[in-house]
């Protein structure tokens, strides 16, 4: 077997981290690591130019304050990331990287923004902040053991996102408020694009989770057979199991207290 | 009137909860505030008031501010216990009255205050002196972001008319409320332009864009994260001259010497305790002391006799056994601490602990800003590493992904809170003789740490 290269995109991680998102490049990269699967990770910030063939998986972490990329996202990576988005690079934004994916979002201000459009979802101003712990079923995680699915995490966000019909949530919200805190939905997830409120980081303890947005760069890159057999080689997720675990029962047992 | 019985209250309620040993809480002053509003520009208008706020360091700085004044033979009242908010404030300073309202022989006050709480009390308080310290992202979820927070101390900082503002000029963040403010200010920085600060944590520039015209800004050094000598070529702000400037320095595990320059004098100094961000602190005390016009010998003399705060790098022994607990709240502060660890190079065994109450930030995402990988430089210094807390687990799942080995104790069976103590023992028992144990905890877990340490003390007394 020819050995397999993962190269991974974070976008503006100098500007964009304001949750320690820097966490979910870290889990992908070491996950491919532990398979022997090489990985590099690009950063790009402002004025670089994204080229979307370059890429296997693109990260978009969070930022209180969008206004400082605004102008480079939709002027300098817009293009770029549409092109990823069309060809099924996988794509993953978590919180206000995660609501820029849709057709518009509000700033800090609340004012509405023009948003990228790749994917069929609206993000409107909230009034306040909630910020706490959620655990989520995650809709392509589910298979044979019902709790092996669940993903966890933290959200802080005022904005309400709300889903077209085009495009399918990451997950059923079990506790928190999730994209609106009315639908029980929570994230987006469409072909190979991935969107959520989740910090934690979201995805080291859900390394399940990870290990799909892997297996999906992989099956693009390498075809399906030669994918699935470098993902079957799993590493011990110990740890990520206790605190996975740990976390998702302490916060339903807490709440429904 | 009403002054008098809201003191009277706050007076009260203290001596009940204390006689219920329950410690003071935030009752006495939240009373008090609810019976008369203006409390503290009342209580606080009798005293010479020196602040400190910021991101890290505020007890420390406060603490060694405070040293400053003893050694000057002032009399002065603190809120060293750390309760930093303006109910906090208020049961300080009624504690320093007496029943008719006067004060019981103090002049001066040194209050620590958290920059939210700052905003709404720097008017009051109508301080002398404000030492800043630095910006960092910090508890997130309460703030909303570093930005935010500069702009609270700003807008308290517009209120302080007549204090003297000693700001960090590394810091470009801190340096502007100088240049937006027409009060007085004294900068304190240091001097890397040799190389010899080396930030082993590898520390991101977080704050490398000019706030005025949104630039990255050109560094020619870096200290750490964004401290150091900037430039912003298109706008032109830059970094201010220090008055106060740290030339040379060296750290041990427990104590570090400096060298800084005022007005083309070198004076040395040493402090008992250690880490570069220390020496930030120290100088931060050094700029309050040349503010009110104490002498840089008189100065030194008294931080050379301070002694590290309530859980800030305070060391106890058992036997030839040492445990030191050095507080971590934020991603930068981590950062420093792991700088320190790294530039110390002795063999010692890690205990984390992390909670995750709102006193420590509910949200621990920040764990994964902080560049855990550098410790692998050390891996052979490093005899084990331990994870308890709440959030004991995923401590121990971001060590494993910084490439660290870790001798995770986490038992389901217990809450994770009660690890603490049982974790801690187990590092202790389990260290060989001579060794060193450093605790890094949140805060609350530090809390838990320390009555843990409190209560072997006391066992060991008794046994003796």
């Amino acid at each position: 077997m020819c050995a397999m290269t993962l190269n991974i995109c974070h976008l503006y991680p100098d500007l964009m981290n304001t949750y320690g998102d820097k966490g979910n490049v870290i889990a992908l990269e070491r996950r491919c690591q532990w398979r022997d699967i090489s990985c590099q990770v690009t950063n790009l910030s402002r004025q670089d130019i994204l080229e979307p063939d370059k890429y296997d998986i693109i990260f978009l972490g969070a930022g209180q304050d969008t206004e400082s990329i605004y102008e480079d996202m939709m002027q300098v990576k817009a293009e770029g990331l549409r092109t990823a988005a069309n060809e099924g690079n996988v794509i993953l934004g978590i919180s206000s990287g995660y609501q820029m994916l849709g057709e518009y979002y509000p700033d800090v201000k609340g004012n509405s923004l023009a948003g990228l459009s790749i994917l069929d979802m609206r993000t409107e101003a909230g009034t306040d902040r909630i910020p706490g712990n959620v655990v989520c079923d995650c809709i392509p995680l589910q298979g044979a053991e019902p709790t092996d699915s669940y993903i966890v995490g933290f959200e802080s966000h005022s904005g309400k996102t709300f889903l077209g019909n085009g495009v399918s949530p990451l997950a059923k919200v079990i506790q928190g408020q999730g994209n609106n805190g009315q639908d029980g939905t929570e994230g987006v997830c469409y072909g190979n694009i991935f969107g959520s409120y989740l910090h934690g980081s979201l995805l080291p303890k859900n390394y399940r989770l990870t290990d799909l947005l892997i297996l999906r760069a992989l099956q693009r890159k390498y075809g399906n057979d030669a994918a699935q057999a470098a993902i079957a080689v799993l590493p011990d997720s110990t740890a990520e199991e206790i605190a996975r675990l740990s976390c998702i029962n302490r916060i339903l047992h807490k709440e429904s207290r | 009137m009403r002054y008098l019985l809201a003191l009277w209250i706050c007076k009260v309620t203290t001596w009940l909860l204390r006689a219920m040993h329950r410690g003071a809480t935030a009752l006495p002053g939240k009373l008090a505030l609810s019976v008369c509003p203006d409390i503290l520009a009342r209580l606080a208008s009798q005293f010479t008031v020196y602040v400190v706020t910021g991101t890290n360091g505020k007890t420390t700085t406060g603490l060694l501010m405070s040293s400053i004044l003893e050694q000057q033979g002032v009399r002065y009242i603190s809120n060293k216990s750390g309760s930093n908010l303006e109910r906090g404030i208020v049961a300080c300073f009624a504690e320093g009255v007496k029943v008719s309202g006067r004060s019981k022989g103090a002049t001066h006050a040194v209050i620590e205050c958290d920059e939210a709480a700052f905003a709404k009390v720097a008017g009051k308080l109508n301080p002398a002196v404000v030492v800043v310290t630095n910006f960092f992202k910090d508890q997130l979820d309460r703030y909303g972001q570093v930005t935010a927070t500069l702009n609270l101390v700003k807008t308290g900082a517009a209120k302080a008319v007549n204090a003297t503002l000693v700001l960090n000029a590394d810091d470009p963040l801190c340096a502007s409320i100088g240049r937006d403010l027409p009060n007085n200010a004294i900068y304190y920085g240091m001097d890397n332009s040799n190389g010899n600060i080396v930030d082993s944590s590898h520390s991101e520039n977080e704050a490398g864009y000019c706030l005025y015209c949104h630039s990255k800004m050109d560094y020619a050094y870096n200290t750490y994260g964004h401290l150091g000598s900037y430039a912003c070529n298109q706008c032109g702000y830059s970094r201010p001259t220090p008055q106060v400037e740290m030339t040379e320095y060296s750290l041990t595990m427990e104590s570090a010497t400096f060298s800084y320059r005022v007005d083309q004098e070198n004076y040395n100094c040493s402090i008992n305790m250690s880490g570069l961000f220390n020496i930030y602190n120290a100088m931060g005390a050094i700029g309050m002391g040349l503010a009110i016009g104490a002498a840089p010998d008189h100065i030194n003399h008294a931080l050379s006799k301070s002694q590290p705060g309530f859980g800030r790098m305070e060391t106890v022994h058992f036997g030839n056994k040492a445990i030191r607990t050095i507080l971590v709240k934020n991603s930068m502060g981590l950062n420093q601490v792991i700088n320190y660890l790294i530039s110390v190079n002795q063999s010692m065994t890690l205990c984390f602990a992390v909670n995750d109450h709102i006193s420590d930030g509910e949200d621990i995402s920040w764990l994964w800003d902080v560049n855990l990988e550098c410790l692998s430089s050390i891996k052979d210094n490093l005899s084990a590493i331990y994870t308890c807390g709440i959030r004991g687990a995923d401590m121990a799942v971001r060590l494993k992904y910084a490439g660290l080995d870790t001798d995770v104790v986490y038992d389901n069976s217990l809450d994770g809170e009660g690890s603490i103590p049982i974790v801690v023992q187990r590092a202790l028992e389990q260290m060989e003789e001579g060794g060193t144990l450093v605790v890094l905890p949140s805060y609350s877990a530090m809390l838990a740490v320390r009555s843990f340490l409190q209560e072997k003390i006391d066992m060991k007394e008794f046994w003796n």
